[in-house]
């Protein structure tokens, strides 16, 4: 069929993702009691959450299909700028795991760093200034004055 | 004690210096935790527990409410001016309030949120102080049953929160009902979906799934953007960095909506001011003329909210001091603080303490002027935050969020929920789903759920009590006229689709 | 020296004899963080409070102690944070008797009270039996009565399948043969509300709950679900002398340390409890808060923790919940 070429890609992925969360949903709540002699159990709303999901998902594609054979607008999925997201996602995964080991404070400096330089290409000046100044910001308003408890590093902050 | 004298003594008590003073610097953290994404004023009030306790009462419990429904006006700010909740409630501030930012038009956004979140305040300590123990009466009659529909009344504004793709805010609204049943089940102790870990044995918090879908996932987005310069333009004189006479002409409803359901559903235990701010906007939205304007920047759309969730702290005090029955999370902390100082929250607590409620009445109105003294002539203040460089606001914006979400139960899970969601949150952007209907679906699966099944199991499995009972009647029968109107209309522009093609 | 500096000094020196040094010479030497596995504002959370609040006041610890919540899995969360502070000497822990019950019946707990060093226990909670003000019962037999003519009609508002108000309710209906819905609700608020809004019939509460809702004339205790009558409530008959031959469920709450507590700073908090369970400040808290005195450590403490767990393991077991460990 034509239209199957012509839908936009990501929707697709999105969609058929859905559809498999949905199916994976409605087998873990089959395992869970349906009913009760009290009514719904904690297997019933679970169950139909899944299958409207993987319903509905199904329905998406389908509509969309129709769309565009009927020539109608769809969403085209833009992907620019997701070199920098990519990016800027990994060094905030990073500096998560490093949360505990290294604690609050070098992490963020970590990752403002390389998010200034690398992925907003500020200079060495901009980078280490906004990220020194934020911390210390950050470590007078949370820590000191309203006693947030943080991750601590080795070296006491 | 009649209203007029016990108002009279309550201003004279609340008019000493040290009290005032109190109620300042209450409104103000308060503020300030309101602004701050994340820390919210239960935590904020938790932490100054030990210290309030070294008051005395009236001026603790001043103190405290302070930051309570100082929260209320702070959160509107990064929702406004950066798409980041400042607290749970303001999330649906978000919607058109930073549509409003995008527009240019921060200025007025900040300032209806000041303005509404001012007279709903006012309208809710009225309301408290005048209607208080018939309300509170009132509000026992609502049993499962009643909560049930209401939560179906809430759910059924998916349906104005859709945007372009029903189906896809479904999906959304479903994937937050998902996350709703993670944990615990109440009713059989059985574990859904926790994986093994313990700390998703109480479900995933809203804060981490509000901070990362919204705050994170903005960050990421405009990563991308390459945004090293301003966002957006702010206009410069005052009177743009205001709302006009237009604005508070348009926002007269949402003011009264915003206002009464906030109240009221403060008023119920369990339901909270995400519900309330929900709720008014969508019935802001469905008696609208324009509704295709909401999501775009629709200064209702601003007001109705910020209204909701100022007026429920006046309702979440309601059964705190008639019946000892706490509201709202905030409102558990206040009465422990309560039961520390010796007072004995119950229903007695207003006839054995009247200085106390009547100081605390009196304040909630000084406070609230305060508050929108403070807050006004700071809107061009925030407003320039606007002009900061991306690299300069993003970073912080991730620090911040990471900081909020750590604060709530100092576990790392949580930190690595928020980011996944904050990943989701992008994902989500870039298909074209929109995020409302998933915070809508987080808040009020559980409530729902709890409540279909304790109405089922109060009727022995008769599924008649859900819609026998009038209140509950009466609010379905409202739920279902928000789902028909749309449909309708989609079915109608289907139908007129169809005809065109066929001529 | 002058006799205008002797004084106070001599006074200073006096009041600092009167907070004695443990023998073995433990001294917290910073701030101590007492964990709570519920949110601020909750039970435990008040009790904590509470219980520093009489520590400083009779100025028993030298340190600044501080509330710290870990909520998460009924408490869970908080344990499995103790087990992995061996070695802090400047933690200890609210127990209740979920830190029991919790670890029974979910597969992903990791430690057990056992692992733990409890360090004393300090009070037992009671229970009432409480209806609505204008409602027919007037006593639990009455309750029973009209539970037996309506299977399954009557309600009872109450919290998990594993709580003690479950418990009672299922030793209760196993010993009378009567049998009655129990709804689940996740707050104190929530439960309190029902049964005033009259969705539900009765409810079993802690005293301290019932207390101000029986003075405004909103609620009737039908039964105490101790031993004993309480001593704020000396007219309320117990279900023993009812007639219904049920054992008492304790609810205790009381204080923990992380395991391998080193044994100078267990005699230490033996010490500071044992203190402060003489004081007059302390007792008064327990009258005001109708709680009745626990006060327990050492070997009679050991003995309970066994004990406790045999009872509940037992009365669960009955009702059908799976035991895992």
């Amino acid at each position: 069929m034509g239209g199957w070429k012509s839908l936009d890609k990501s929707e697709l992925a999105g969609a058929l993702l859905l559809m498999a969360f949905g199916a994976f949903v409605t087998v873990e709540a089959w395992n869970w009691p349906y009913l009760t002699k009290d009514g719904p159990g904690p297997g019933f709303f679970p169950l139909w959450i899944g299958i409207a999901m993987a319903g509905l998902s199904g329905a998406l594609v389908v509509l969309q299909l129709a769309d565009i054979k009927r020539g109608r607008p769809v969403h085209r999925t833009s992907w620019k700028g997701a070199g920098p997201v990519l990016a800027g996602c990994l060094a905030l995964i990073v500096a998560v795991a490093l949360l505990k080991p290294a604690g609050f404070l070098a992490s963020y400096v970590l990752l403002t760093i390389f998010l200034v330089r690398a992925v907003f290409r500020q200079s060495w000046t901009a980078a280490l200034t906004v990220s020194l100044a934020s911390a210390a910001g950050f470590w007078i308003l949370f820590v000191k004055l309203l006693r947030v408890q943080l991750p601590v590093g080795p070296w006491g902050f | 004690m009649d209203v007029l004298t016990g108002l009279m003594q309550g201003f004279s008590i609340a008019l000493e210096p040290m009290n005032l003073l109190w109620c300042f610097i209450g409104v103000f953290f308060g503020t300030v935790v309101g602004v701050l994404p994340g820390l919210g004023p239960s935590a904020t009030v938790a932490l100054l527990l030990p210290l309030t306790l070294q008051m005395n009462p009236t001026a603790g419990i001043i103190m405290m409410s302070g930051i309570y429904y100082g929260a209320k006006y702070g959160g509107s700010t990064t929702s406004i001016l950066l798409n980041v909740p400042g607290e749970s409630a303001s999330v649906v501030t978000c919607l058109d309030g930073f549509a409003m930012a995008r527009n240019g038009r921060a200025g007025p956004a900040l300032g209806i949120a000041a303005i509404s979140s001012f007279i709903a305040g006012t309208v809710g300590v009225v309301l408290l102080m005048l209607v208080a123990p018939p309300i509170a009466e009132f509000a026992l009659r609502f049993g499962p049953p009643e909560y049930f529909a209401l939560m179906a009344l809430g759910l059924s504004m998916v349906v104005l929160l859709a945007g372009k793709s029903m189906i896809k805010a479904l999906l959304s609204m479903f994937l937050g009902l998902w996350c709703a049943t993670i944990g615990i089940d109440l009713f059989t102790d059985g574990t859904r979906f926790t994986f093994g870990q313990i700390e998703l044995m109480d479900g995933v918090n809203f804060v981490v799934v509000a901070i990362g879908t919204f705050a994170i996932g903005e960050v990421l987005t405009n990563l991308g953007v390459q945004s090293s310069g301003q966002n957006f333009t702010v206009p410069k004189g005052l009177r743009n960095l205001l709302p006009n006479w237009q604005d508070l002409k348009d926002c007269r409803f949402a003011f009264l909506n915003g206002s009464l359901v906030g109240f009221f559903v403060g008023v119920l235990p369990g339901a909270g001011s995400t519900i309330a701010s929900f709720v008014s906007y969508g019935i802001e939205k469905a008696v609208s003329r324009h509704p295709e304007r909401f999501g775009t920047g629709a200064v209702e759309g601003v007001a109705a909210p910020e209204a909701a969730n100022n007026s429920e702290t006046g309702g979440a005090l309601v059964p705190l001091l008639t019946l000892g029955i706490p509201g709202s999370g905030t409102t558990a902390i206040l009465l422990a603080a309560l039961i520390l100082w010796g007072l004995k929250p119950g229903p007695l607590l207003i006839q054995d303490n009247p200085q106390m409620f009547w100081g605390l009445v009196a304040s909630m109105y000084i406070g609230n002027v305060i508050l929108l003294i403070l807050n006004l002539p700071l809107v061009p203040l925030f407003a320039q935050i606007l002009r900061l460089p991306g690299y300069v606001l993003y970073p912080g914006i991730l620090g911040v969020s990471i900081i909020g979400v750590y604060s709530v139960d100092q576990t790392l899970l949580d930190v690595w929920l928020m980011v996944g969601f904050g990943v989701l949150g992008y994902l989500m952007r870039r298909l074209d789903y929109p995020a409302a209907p998933l915070i809508l679906g987080l808040v009020l699966g559980d409530l729902m759920e709890n409540a279909v099944r304790q109405s089922l199991m109060m009727s022995n499995g008769d599924i008649a009590i859900l819609y026998s009972r009038p209140l509950a009647a009466t609010m379905l029968l409202f739920a279902a006229a928000i789902l028909v109107g749309p449909l309708f209309r989609q079915v109608n522009s289907w139908r007129l689709k169809a005809a065109e093609q066929e001529a | 020296m002058k006799i205008r500096t002797a004084i106070p000094l001599a006074a200073i020196l006096a009041a600092a004899g009167m907070v004695d040094a443990p023998a073995q010479g433990f001294m917290p030497d910073r701030v101590i963080e007492v964990m709570v596995h519920s949110g601020p504002g909750a039970g435990n959370d008040v009790f904590a409070r509470s219980v520093i609040k009489v520590l400083n006041e009779i100025k028993a610890v030298p340190q600044q102690m501080q509330v710290m919540n870990k909520t998460g899995g009924g408490g869970l969360v908080a344990m499995s944070y103790l087990s992995e502070k061996k070695a802090d000497t400047h933690l200890v822990a609210v127990f209740t008797g979920v830190w029991w019950v919790n670890p029974m019946i979910r597969k992903e707990a990791k430690v057990t009270m056992k692992e733990l060093t409890p360090v004393a226990r300090l009070v037992l909670e009671p229970a009432v039996m409480t209806v609505r003000a204008d409602s027919p019962y007037k006593s639990t037999k009455d309750f029973i009565e009209a539970a037996k003519a309506n299977p399954g009609k009557l309600k009872q508002s109450g919290g998990s399948l594993s709580s003690r108000d479950n418990s009672y309710r299922f030793l209760l209906m196993k010993e009378t043969g009567a049998n009655w819905q129990f709804i689940s609700m996740k707050s104190g608020g929530e439960r309190v509300a029902a049964l005033l809004g009259g969705h539900v019939d009765m409810m079993i509460m802690e005293p301290a709950e019932a207390m101000e809702q029986i003075r405004a004339g909103k609620v009737r205790v039908i039964a105490t679900m101790m031993n004993n009558r309480l001593a704020s409530m000396p007219d309320t008959s117990t279900l023993k002398e009812q007639g219904f031959k049920v054992p008492e469920v304790p609810q205790s709450r009381g204080f923990v340390g992380p395991p391998g507590m080193p044994a100078n700073v267990k005699t230490y908090w033996e010490g500071v409890f044992t203190k402060m369970h003489q004081s007059s400040q302390w007792q008064g808290f327990l009258k005001e808060n109708l709680y009745e005195d626990g006060f327990l450590t050492g070997a009679g403490l050991n003995a309970f923790v066994d004990e406790y767990a045999n009872t509940m393991r037992g009365i669960l077991k009955e009702a059908g919940i799976k035991i895992i460990r």
